[in-house]
């Protein structure tokens, strides 16, 4: 498995040691990635010429969007893009009808869940699929058995559970005559301690995981058969990501074994692995 | 010339379907035992199905499957040779999720295939690529405004699907798993527990909520149908036959006006007071005219009294004496309404009252009893009994 960091920043000098994969947003077409503009990514290709840039674009895409969004897709298909994490579908649309060079990562969230979607979008020329952060490690292994294709999954980040159109965080304070400028907002279910972040802006508002999501017991097991784990920096301080990506490398490396992995990850960031060893209920008994 | 339009009830079981065809409905989705976005309905068996579809065809209706989970890999096996059995049990369309199983439907029966609004559909290009996949519908993500709704239509030719009344999601479907990361249910696969109409604070402020309005499409009906929707979908698989039928009489009344242009100020202000009565929320149109904005949030103290206005409904009749299984208390005295499924809205003064063996009683008070009223108008099975709402 190779590692790709979702960068913080386009300061990418600090991961290139560990590696040179990359995932950043593009302005106003991405939703919880950092985002630069073309001319910016074209800066950045130019400053960084080896790396392997995969570029999100996962805004649902409204009509007025259209044009724009064809525009950046035909300049982003002369640059040395890695790839383009889609999640509407008029992305896909697009580059086969202008028949673009852009490879095509299937990224739409929480529905790359089984493995025909996944064959599916392999056979509309995907060359990659993201898989859902709420599957298991067993069900990303049985859909890399099943379909020849270069996967990925999230590994290390806190998780992007729910995405609106509506500006919930500033329809509230306005409700109660308030100011709030904060775009990280945190909040808490009443009567638990169950504690979320809240992150609004022009795209809307989402709600991540406060917990940041260890799966390394997972990446141990998948290494074999996932082609890139994804490490998201976005809302991690720098000092500790920059730790476990180390560690990440040092593994794969085999500088340091598997229980060494796992236990100076945890000591970084806590246990919270998420769904890779908890099934979701389907139906309620 | 308008074209003809359809008022797409939901169904969580077989009496709920009877009605909504008989309330007006023009077609009827529901979700089978598996594969459901709603796993807790009571849903139906595949010989429901056949009974379903056999009863709306009768009624010249039509009949839609969910099958709009988002699949795991255990979903799979079984869920090809359930299709099979469905589209044999006489089903009209599937409405799913998943593209895969567009592929598979459509290269191996001649049913319709919808896609489900959990795809979150949103612009023309896709509905064109979707088009070209051999989707026959598409079901627009409910963040879709009027004039993006009106140019995909225009555009691509494609018959399009909207919501028009019940409960919203606050987040875009599909795009949210609160429920698995809150109950471990999973919202992608019918486990939904709503997570978005739970009370949090926020930073330093207590009392926050994501619950948005109920949809109310009622008084934009007429330019939904200028503009060229083809089917008016009513959400709620889980709510009772008589909020179905107030819902499905008005709509059925307002669009039925609209055709016939004798839509007047009176009949739609009518109307709107009784769907704004029946589902007993706060509701808004969201997106189709702007974007949502603060007007189409609940907030602190919202309001949702228990609805105890349906009285009862006709289940026998023999000449003007007429059986009814009793929900609410009413006693000797109330004046009351009967609405029927002629659309009719009839006032009525209870003046006698029987239990089963005939025996005169004062009151209605048993949930669920069976009782006997005299009443003086030739009333269809299936009419309903409720407080005054005009």
């Amino acid at each position: 498995m190779e590692l790709i960091v979702s960068v913080n920043s386009k300061e990418l000098d600090k991961y290139l040691k560990f590696t040179n994969s990359f995932i950043i947003g593009l302005r106003d077409f991405s939703i919880n990635y950092f985002e630069l503009d073309l001319e910016s990514i074209k800066e950045l290709l130019k400053k960084y010429c080896d790396i392997n840039l995969f570029v999100a674009i996962n805004k649902n895409i409204f009509n007025d969007d259209l044009k724009d969004l064809e525009n950046n897709l035909i300049e982003l298909s002369k640059l040395n893009i890695k790839g383009i994490l889609f999640y509407d579908l008029s992305i896909l649309s697009i580059v086969k009808r202008l028949d673009l060079k852009l490879d095509l990562v299937y990224n739409q969230g929480h529905l790359v869940t089984n493995y025909n979607i996944v064959e599916f979008y392999k056979t509309l020329g995907c060359k990659y699929a993201y898989l859902a952060s709420d599957i298991t490690a067993n069900e990303m292994e049985e859909i890399s058995n099943k379909v020849d294709i270069n996967l990925m999954a999230l590994f290390i980040g806190h998780v992007v559970i729910s995405h609106s159109k509506r500006k919930l965080v500033s329809n509230f304070y306005q409700h109660i005559g308030k100011n709030n400028k904060n775009e990280l907002n945190e909040i808490t279910e009443k009567g638990k301690d169950n504690k979320y972040y809240v992150i609004q802006n022009k795209q809307g508002t989402n709600i991540l995981t406060k917990e940041i999501l260890n799966g390394t017991s997972a990446f141990i097991n998948l290494k074999d058969k996932l082609k890139y784990g994804i490490l998201d920096n976005n809302l991690i301080s720098d000092d500790v990501f920059l730790d476990v990506l180390k560690l990440y490398k040092d593994n794969i490396d085999l500088n340091i074994t598997d229980d060494e992995l796992i236990k100076k990850v945890s000591d970084l960031i806590g246990d919270y692995d998420g769904f890779f060893y908890t099934k979701t209920i389907y139906k309620v008994k | 010339m308008l074209n003809k339009v359809e008022l797409l009830s939901p169904a969580g079981d077989l009496e709920r379907l009877k009605i909504a065809c008989i309330y007006g409905a023009d077609a009827i989705y529901f979700g089978g035992r598996e594969y459901s976005l709603r796993a807790n309905a009571n849903n139906f068996s595949l010989e429901e199905i056949k009974e379903a579809c056999s009863f709306a065809h009768s009624l010249g209706k039509r009949a839609y499957l969910t099958l709009n989970i988002v699949f795991h890999n255990e979903d799979i096996a079984l869920v090809y040779d359930y299709i099979k059995q469905v589209v044999e049990a006489g089903i009209d369309a599937f409405i799913v999720s998943d593209l895969f199983l567009v592929k598979y439907i459509k290269e191996n029966f001649k049913v319709e295939v919808h896609l489900s609004t959990q795809v979150s559909v949103t612009n023309m290009e896709s509905v064109k690529f979707l088009k070209e996949m051999g989707v026959d519908r598409v079901v627009l993500a409910r963040e879709v405004g009027r004039d993006d709704i009106k140019k995909i239509i225009d555009e691509v030719g494609l018959p399009i699907e909207t919501f028009i009344h019940g409960a919203m999601c606050t987040f875009v479907s599909g795009r949210c798993v609160l429920s698995n990361y809150f109950t471990n249910r999973d919202s992608n696969r019918g486990g939904c527990a709503q997570i978005c109409r739970f009370a949090f604070d926020i930073n330093d402020e207590e009392n926050f909520s994501m619950a948005v309005k109920d949809l109310n499409m009622s008084k934009y009906i007429k330019d939904m149908i200028e503009i060229g929707i083809t089917s008016f979908k009513i959400e709620g698989r889980m709510r009772s036959p008589f909020y179905l039928a107030v819902v499905l009489s008005s709509y059925r009344r307002i669009i039925d006006a609209v055709l016939n242009d004798t839509l007047s100020d009176d009949l739609l202000n009518r109307e709107v007071k009784i769907l704004s009565k029946v589902s007993n929320r706060e509701n808004s149109t969201h997106f189709y005219m702007k974007e949502a904005d603060v007007s189409d949030q609940y907030y602190l103290g919202r309001g949702e009294p228990s609805n105890q206005d349906y009285l009862g409904i006709v289940i026998e009749k023999n000449d003007n004496l007429y059986t009814i299984r009793q929900r609410n208390y009413f006693e000797l005295g109330d004046k009351i309404e009967i609405i029927t499924p002629n659309m009719d809205i009839i006032d009525f003064d209870v003046d006698n009252l029987y239990n089963e063996k005939m025996e005169s009683i004062n009151k209605a008070n048993i949930a669920d009893s069976i009782l006997k009223i005299k009443i003086d108008e030739d009333l269809p099975l299936y009419s309903m009994l409720r407080r005054p709402y005009l």
